[in-house]
């Protein structure tokens, strides 16, 4: 997903992807990675109290079926939860990325050559608005993403007896793929090949269980009743929100979730970053989940050491370039915008919040080999040369960036600068944030260089290249790989790997072979990788900031507890 | 007089129709992008999007194509049933929302400025010529061409903390009077009176010629000679007569504000208003907010001006001939 | 000498005064602008003011010279890595700063603040600091000068030249034609200005002009010159129509009528002399808020575009580093504040000297 202020993007899981993954663990911080500045093992605080308020980013939408952005999945792992969820413990000292078992008895057994999924509903589940949680309300949800055009549906294309509904989602009635009994509380999904992320879909928002009352629209006001800890009780689009405790959620009744500290969560919604921070500064707010603005940076960290936090997320941030126009499609080109680029001068950008990388896949995931030495150290000359040898110089170039976030806007000014140094004719074309990667998107537009950048939906390489640079995902409209990036020998090796059995999915050689992806694209300078992201969380004095979980993407609020 | 205000009326009917169609008009010329696919997200097919068009009423083209959907628009602005491009929500009920805090800031702001600008005026009119007129002049003429936004970031840079001076306001938001009504008022001021000078100034230098003209007539001279004496003069004739144009000018400049001639100081210290969701929604290319705001505040102007005209076709006959 | 009778003549004054002496001399009979300008003269503030003027102005022409001979950076070069020598020492122009992992802790070292001020230390170089992007806010205010003020005089002109236009047209022929022209000012009037204005600049500033034959790029000057144009003409029409409505019934226009006079001729030789000091004054008022909308227009986003400079854009990049490089926003909004003022003092002057009545309401 994007987590810019305005878009988010949906990973699309090409049908054909067979890799099985029971349970990402293995060593320390597999996967989206953290850090607290101080190590909280042990036992957390669970004593209650009345209110927390906090400051928060504006979102897209408060509805688990179609909101794409963290802001919302960050409330969301709380409030709607699936079949399954990824544990709420804190990646540095636990497993983040653990699947366990959420409204189901298990994590599903897998049978038929991994193709066929059976979980069983725990019983006496409620909403939030006192009805039952029942086995058919699944299917119900996964028909109401079709029918709302959810940017989710991609991740069901490999169910049995999807065709119709992707054909026609509105008007989306049945899956046969998907099997259900309410008195047995059985649900059956068959898949037509093996999948190895398929887990990790139900374990994302887009198939949490809400109530088959639910309207097959846009529900925001109020949002669909939730089965988890609390439930938004009100949402004001850009305005603010309220979550309040699930009357009908039993203590403890789905074992890791937490049953939550505060009894009601009062947001404040803003993309005013240094008002946020002002807020929870002077202590209005509890909780800033903006980032910190980057001109104030240095003040903040001065002033509040011990309440500030930093995460390294996996994202990576980078220029695309789209190989299908001119000058772009000459590797050339391509090599010399990446010796044109000075990685620390983008970091200076972002106030220092960021880590350099040449490499397109972040250093947390054990699949990534660090490419040594940096081939495309910063060399202007090098750059000027390679564009008069192309036979490219002089060719006019439109950079895209999104205008309303200003550190967008500059790094896009950045590379406009460079570009022109090295013998290219480049102009800016800054775009609302809003409709920035639809636009990004769609080939009609003819982008060919622009601002990108991708955070994990769940931690595996099929979530980075089978989307983004894979010449088998490139589509007209909602393409997610902006260079039209198609390297047969990688595309063969991409759709390989993705078809291991679990087994071999982490085993050393399978990571060696994704490094050697890495390194491929590296060496065809598919992209412009330049910074892993580094995100913060600020907190008020009055919140003991030992207690914060920071699980995957995002703290848990619910966990938050008072000094 | 009858036939008077009709005519106006019609003639304001078709003014906010006019508007309407051209602000439609505008955004059918932003590219970037159909709004279907906006809203189709990401991982919609070709098929989706034609879909949504069909929901929206974008699949019509042509001339009449553009005035059907402009139709189907107005319908559903005036059932408060239209919606944003970009979000969904009800454009009707966020300007609802959005009205609270720009009356906050229009109406305080409009105080204050038409308050100091009588005093001002009259003030600078009484000492006519001597220093403290020169300076009173000099300061409402500085007022006037001060950009709006440099104020605004100027108080806040210096007032509410940004320099890292201790903040003697806070750095803008907006708490509503209904939640905490000091806290309203302390976080309302700063907008005030960014908003304010300028029209202090303007109204101080009216209100300023207005008085000495109005000096000069007859019916002044009269009441001197009949030995009254100079403030009551002042109070009772000279005000009177030289607060009528101002009064009507406050009008016209009210309606201008709330408008949208607020939305830069909304902007600046970001109150959640209507001119705010204005900027939003312009930075988004979302039509329906727009054109919503835009009707709201075209109307404003519009009634405000017919009620000026009228008020002055009741005071000179000769004008409802014309 | 005339001696018929006992007529009174400007000959028989002249006369009269001659044989008065040398300490009479003669009366000579003043045209209005004469008189306009002794007035004019007379008032030190606004000449002053104009000279302010004048001097930004020039200043902002030599744009070109300051970056040649003073400061050495161009205006638009993204200068993120570069450095100067200060005191000896290499201080980089933007501070460095960078993330490491210790012992799976991000340890930020915060960086990315634009150096400030230099007052010379640097020889030229950053006088007033630099952006957010290393460039130098001195140069950029010259340079965004240029824009703002080519912007505002430019559409100031042209707002007047069709107002006057129209408001012949109205005032002089009336009937339907008066209905059409009044109906598009009371449109134009009843148009949030700022909405307008921003919604045209927003449209236009995507993918530019490119009809009748014009094409303009989306980030073209003058697309945003003829919103703020087509913004403010009933600002000047609605007044001079009122006045070239009064002029028609007067008789020197039945005069010229009389004698066969075609109404073009009519319009500009009977009509226009008369209007000219209006036209004049409101003129001058207006470029004062053709400069103050530039700003608020590239301020919200919907002026100057992105990467060239304007004072208006220079606010809006500055507000973000208010806390650590407030030179940004401050300066360009001082250097609006004190044009703007000198404009207005000027024109003020000049209202006084041609014509005390002339009432002009600007909207901000």
């Amino acid at each position: 997903m994007k987590r810019v202020r305005s878009v988010a993007i949906a990973t699309v899981v090409a049908a054909g992807l067979a890799l099985v993954v029971s349970a990402c663990g293995g060593g320390s911080s597999s996967g989206g990675s953290s850090t607290t500045s101080s190590s909280s093992t042990g036992t957390l605080s669970t004593a209650t109290y009345p209110t927390l308020n906090v400051v928060w980013g504006t979102t897209d939408y408060m509805d688990p079926g179609l909101s794409y952005r963290l802001e919302s999945w960050q409330l969301f792992q709380d409030t709607y939860l699936g079949l399954v969820y990824k544990a709420h413990v804190s990646c540095l000292t636990g497993n983040c990325t653990k699947i366990m078992p959420g409204l189901a008895t298990t994590i599903g057994t897998v049978t038929n050559g991994a193709k066929t999924y059976k979980f069983t509903l725990r019983k006496g589940l409620k909403y939030s608005n006192g009805e039952p949680i029942k086995a058919s309300d699944f299917t119900h949800t996964i028909i109401r993403d079709f029918n709302m055009q959810s940017p989710g549906i991609g991740f069901f294309s490999n169910i049995v007896g999807i065709g119709a509904c992707e054909a026609n989602p509105t008007k989306c009635k049945s899956i046969s793929g998907i099997v259900t009994d309410d008195k047995a509380g059985t649900i059956t999904i068959n898949l037509n090949t093996p999948e190895s992320d398929f887990e990790y879909v139900l374990s994302i928002p887009f198939t949490s269980v809400v109530p088959g009352s639910t309207p097959n629209k846009d529900t925001e006001n109020p949002p669909p009743a939730a089965n988890g800890p609390y439930y938004i009780a009100s949402y004001n689009p850009s305005k603010s929100f309220v979550l309040k405790r699930n009357p009908n959620w039993t203590k403890d009744e789905i074992p890791g979730i937490p049953n939550g500290n505060p009894d009601v969560i009062h947001g404040t919604m803003t993309d005013d970053l240094a008002r946020a921070a002002q807020l929870t500064a002077s202590g209005q707010d509890e909780y800033d989940e903006d980032v910190l603005p980057t001109d104030q940076l240095p003040h903040y960290k001065s002033k509040y050491p011990s309440q500030i936090k930093f995460w390294t997320n996996p994202s990576t941030y980078y220029f695309f370039m789209n190989q299908r126009l001119k000058p772009f499609n000459n590797l050339k080109v391509r090599q010399a915008v990446n010796y044109a680029i000075n990685r620390q001068q983008l970091v200076n950008l972002r106030g220092g919040l960021g880590i350099q990388t040449w490499n397109f896949l972040p250093p947390v995931y054990p699949q990534y080999k660090k490419i040594t030495p940096n081939p495309y150290p910063y060399n202007l000359t090098k750059a000027k040369q390679l564009i008069q040898q192309s036979g490219m110089a002089g060719t006019a170039v439109k950079v895209y960036t999104i205008g309303d976030v200003s550190v967008d806007l500059s790094t896009a000014e950045y590379l406009q600068g460079q570009l022109n140094k090295i013998g290219l004719k480049a102009t800016l074309k800054p775009l609302a944030g809003a409709n920035y990667f639809t636009i990004m998107g769609n080939q009609q537009t003819k982008a060919q260089i622009g601002f990108t950048d991708w955070f994990e939906d769940f931690p595996y390489p099929t979530d980075w290249f089978n989307t983004l640079l894979n010449g088998a995902t490139i589509h007209p409209v909602h393409n997610n790989n902006y260079g039209n990036v198609s390297i047969p020998a990688q595309n063969k090796a991409m759709a390989q790997l993705a078809a291991l059995p679990p087994s071999q999915a982490l085993s050393p050689s399978t990571n060696a072979k994704w490094a050697a992806i890495d390194k491929a694209m590296s060496d065809d300078a598919a992209t412009v990788p330049y910074l892993n992201g580094i995100l913060t969380s600020f907190f008020s004095t009055k919140l003991d900031v030992a207690c914060d979980v920071f699980d995957d993407n995002q703290d848990d609020i619910a966990q938050f507890c008072q000094k | 007089m009858g036939a008077f205000i009709v005519r106006r009326l019609f003639g304001m009917i078709l003014v906010l129709v006019a508007v309407s169609l051209i602000v439609y008009f505008i955004f059918i010329v932003i590219p970037g992008g159909n709004p279907a696919i906006r809203i189709a997200g990401r991982t919609a097919t070709q098929a989706n999007i034609r879909s949504i068009e069909v929901t929206l009423g974008l699949n019509h083209h042509g001339f009449f194509g553009f005035l059907w959907q402009w139709w189907d628009m107005m319908k559903a602005l005036f059932t408060g049933s239209l919606v944003s491009y970009y979000d969904g929500t009800n454009v009707v009920q966020q300007i609802k929302e959005g009205i609270p805090v720009t009356f906050s800031l229009a109406i305080g702001a409009g105080i204050i400025w038409m308050g100091f600008g009588i005093i001002v005026g009259t003030i600078s009119a009484i000492k006519a010529g001597q220093v403290s007129d020169r300076v009173i002049t000099a300061l409402a003429l500085i007022g006037i061409s001060l950009p709006v936004a440099w104020l605004g970031l100027l108080f806040r840079y210096f007032l509410a903390g940004e320099k890292g001076w201790p903040a003697i306001f806070p750095d803008g938001g907006y708490v509503p009077l209904t939640t905490n009504p000091a806290q309203w008022f302390y976080h309302m001021i700063l907008p005030w009176f960014t908003l304010a000078i300028l029209f202090i100034g303007f109204y101080g230098r009216v209100l300023r010629s207005n008085i000495l003209d109005t000096i000069n007539e007859d019916f002044v001279r009269t009441a001197k000679a009949k030995g009254l004496t100079s403030g009551r003069i002042l109070r009772k004739h000279v005000l009177r007569a030289s607060l009528i144009p101002i009064v009507t000018l406050f009008g016209l400049d009210f309606a201008a504000v709330l408008g949208g001639g607020a939305i830069i100081t909304e902007v600046v210290y970001s109150l959640p208003g209507v001119g705010f969701y204005a900027a939003r929604s312009i930075s988004q290319q979302d039509l329906p907010p727009l054109m919503g705001v835009t009707l709201f505040g075209a109307m404003f102007i519009v009634v405000f001006t017919l009620i000026v005209d009228i008020a002055y076709a009741y005071l000179d006959p000769r004008i409802r001939l014309s | 000498m005339a001696t018929t009778g006992d007529e009174f003549t400007l000959d028989t004054a002249a006369e009269l005064a001659a044989e008065e002496g040398s300490a009479g001399k003669e009366i000579q009979g003043r045209s209005p602008w004469a008189l306009a300008w002794r007035r004019l003269r007379r008032n030190y503030v606004a000449l002053g003011s104009l000279a302010v003027f004048i001097l930004v102005v020039v200043a902002c022409l030599c744009a070109p010279l300051y970056v040649s001979h003073v400061s050495h950076i161009p205006p638009n070069e993204v200068r993120l890595g570069d450095s100067v020598v200060k005191n000896g020492q290499k201080v980089p122009v933007i501070s460095n700063g960078h993330t490491k992992i210790v012992n799976g802790v991000p340890v930020i070292q915060t960086g990315g603040i634009p150096i400030g001020a230099q007052y010379g230390a640097t020889g030229g170089a950053y006088f007033l600091g630099a952006d957010e992007l290393g460039r130098d806010v001195v140069t950029r205010l010259l340079y965004g000068g240029k824009n703002s003020l080519f912007i505002g005089v430019t559409s100031a002109a042209i707002t007047t030249i069709v107002a006057v236009i129209l408001a012949l047209l109205a005032g002089y022929f009336g009937g339907a034609t008066d209905w059409v022209i009044s109906r598009f000012f009371d449109l134009i009037w009843a148009f949030p200005v700022i909405l307008l204005g921003i919604a045209l600049g927003t449209a236009l500033s995507v993918n530019g002009f490119h009809h009748f034959g014009i094409n303009l790029s989306g980030s073209s000057l003058w697309i945003t010159i003829g919103v703020v144009a087509f913004v403010f003409i009933p600002y000047i029409g609605r007044p001079l129509r009122g006045q070239i409505l009064a002029l028609r019934q007067r008789e020197f226009v039945e005069a010229a009528t009389a004698q066969g006079a075609g109404p073009i001729r009519i319009m500009f030789t009977e009509v226009l002399p008369n209007i000219a000091s209006t036209v004049l004054v409101l003129f001058t008022l207006i470029i004062a808020a053709c400069i103050l909308t530039e700003v608020g227009l590239s301020f919200l986003g919907a002026g100057v575009q992105a990467p060239n400079p304007s004072w208006g854009t220079m606010i809006e990049e500055g507000q973000n580093q208010l806390a650590t490089a407030p030179q940004i926003s401050l300066y360009a909004g001082l250097a609006i504040a004190v044009t703007v003022l000198a404009i207005n003092i000027f024109g003020d002057g000049l209202r006084d000297a041609l014509d005390p009545r002339a009432k002009v309401r600007i909207e901000h």
